[in-house]
């Protein structure tokens, strides 16, 4: 009870003293700016950053670059989802399988992607296709590598139960395998959404003819960084809501597997 | 009701280890409405002997027989498990548990559901029917797993060391829970275990089972009616019949642990 009531009166000062913090850097970062202790060339104030960005939002160039770096990450997203969670279920659930690809699996996972980015351009041209392609390079591998963890996790005495109850293969991959390795395929899920927008934003800056990479390097070769900053909050701002919400997801579907999270009921 | 016909199981070799008799030539009937008890030093093949009973394995010779069917794969229409982990689905509320089974053999929704609520009312848990298995303690999970077993409403039970990672008082009082189902129904149960007394408690009649490869020593009755309860723990026929146990055990024990063939 004492450390419940502690933890209850403790959590509002956290939030006050993160706030502040936050709050404190940005002040600083704006007086810092308009006193030209920082190089306007490179830094603008908050204030500046967020004019900017208000400015962006009715600029039909930055809101079409926008929906294709949203479209490019969608494509490579439900390409690398789908093959992650089919290729990561056929290769976690057959042990012939898994013997086969895990290690070639691990191995293109090490390999840097980022040295195959000038021959995908080279392939696909610096269309919406290279870009989605090289970003699904980088998100395949967080799920796929979860969901091979997540089915091989599974606890084989609770497959032996439901076989001796009488489930068939069927029943026993939708009633104990999928349920069992949902929380690891979710985490794989949210870790590849960031690789996805990573390698989305990575190939617009290397060479496109738009995206909101194109944007931010264009802005940074015509020392605009008011615009700048802006895109880097507005690209900060869906990635974290995105990877939050998937995170929440996550909690959801794991509950069952935090012991600590409630106390046992004796 | 359960019938175990000349069975011998012989573990394959596997990785430079020799191939292992775990089961030589067991022939034993254990009759309806029977509690019948294995026990033996580890590894004497008695969980082995279960899970043939149960379709889990196949015997290399030999053959068994549940009800009068040759069993060759589960039949969870006349046999129901309870294991020794008590392997609930985490994901499921302890109803959700328990309707698992029904679930599994294709029952309705709603009579699922009136028939778990059942089975947790047998083993006092149905208030818990809401929790999560890891709010539970051991022995509630335990009950939860019995609950599931009985829900199946089979003629024979299969209990592998189902107490084991229990306390000793959280066993006795499953024990007396369990000998006081019993006694309500008319299963046939068949329970693997290590404790002479839970044996003694629970047990119409003990197999004594040899250090590998298992045969059975000797069987010993108990011919004490259902349900017991703690008054026979202290009579003179439980500890008559538990010294028995014990001294029989002992020598089969230390070949076992010794490595010394008896």
């Amino acid at each position: 009870m004492l450390v419940a009531d502690t933890r209850v009166l403790r959590s509002p000062n956290i939030a006050r003293c993160r706030a502040m913090l936050v709050v404190a850097l940005f002040l600083t970062w704006e007086v810092a700016a308009r006193l030209h202790w920082l190089d306007p060339d490179f830094f603008s104030p908050p204030s500046a950053v967020a004019e900017a960005l208000v400015r962006m939002l009715t600029n039909t160039q930055i809101t079409a670059a926008a929906g294709i770096t949203v479209l490019e990450v969608l494509y490579a997203y439900t390409f690398a989802a789908i093959v992650g969670v089919l290729g990561g279920l056929t290769v976690g659930l057959s042990p012939f399988a898994y013997r086969v690809f895990q290690p070639i699996i691990l191995l293109l996972f090490a390999v840097p992607k980022m040295v195959m980015l000038p021959l995908f351009i080279l392939f696909f041209g610096i269309g919406v296709f290279s870009k989605s392609v090289f970003a699904f390079t980088l998100g395949v591998f967080p799920i796929i590598l979860n969901v091979i963890a997540g089915t091989r996790m599974v606890d084989p005495t609770l497959v032996t139960a439901a076989y001796s109850m009488g489930a068939n293969q069927t029943a026993i991959f939708l009633k104990v395998v999928v349920p069992a390795a949902l929380p690891s395929v979710i985490t794989g899920l949210r870790l590849g959404m960031t690789q996805t927008v990573l390698g989305v934003l990575l190939a617009e800056l290397y060479g496109a003819s738009s995206g909101l990479g194109y944007y931010i390097a264009l802005y940074t070769q015509s020392f605009k960084p008011a615009e700048v900053f802006a895109l880097f909050f507005a690209i900060a701002a869906l990635s974290i809501i995105t990877n939050e919400f998937l995170r929440f997801l996550e909690h959801r579907a794991g509950q069952w597997r935090e012991e600590e999270a409630e106390g046992v009921i004796v | 009701m359960i019938e175990f016909q000349d069975v011998s199981v012989v573990y394959a070799a596997s990785h430079g280890i020799a191939p292992i008799e775990a089961l030589q030539r067991i022939s034993l009937a254990i009759h309806q409405g029977e509690f019948f008890t294995l026990i033996g030093p580890s590894g004497c093949g008695k969980t082995t002997l279960l899970n043939l009973a149960a379709g889990l394995r196949r015997p290399t010779k030999g053959q068994v027989l549940v009800g009068g069917n040759a069993i060759q794969r589960p039949r969870p229409d006349i046999v129901s498990i309870v294991f020794q982990e008590y392997s609930l689905f985490p994901w499921r509320t302890v109803l959700g548990n328990v309707e698992a089974g029904l679930e599994f053999r294709g029952v309705p929704a709603p009579q699922r559901r009136e028939r778990a609520l059942r089975y947790l009312r047998m083993v006092g848990l149905e208030s818990f029917a809401n929790a999560y298995p890891r709010q539970l303690s051991g022995g509630m999970k335990q009950r939860v797993a019995i609950a599931r077993a009985l829900s199946l409403e089979t003629p024979v039970l299969l209990m592998d060391e189902p107490f084991g990672a229990l306390d000793e008082q959280t066993r006795m009082v499953l024990g007396e829970e369990l000998s006081r189902i019993f006694a309500r129904t008319d299963k046939t149960i068949l329970l693997v275990t290590h404790s002479l007394a839970e044996a003694v408690f629970l047990s119409d009649r003990i197999a004594v089972m040899t250090s590998r490869p298992g045969r059975i020593r000797k069987i010993i009755e108990v011919p004490v009616p259902h349900p017991r309860t703690p008054e026979f723990m202290t009579s003179d026929l439980f500890h008559e019949r538990r010294d028995e146990l014990f001294r029989l055990l002992h020598d089969e024990m230390r070949a076992s642990v010794l490595g010394a063939e008896s």
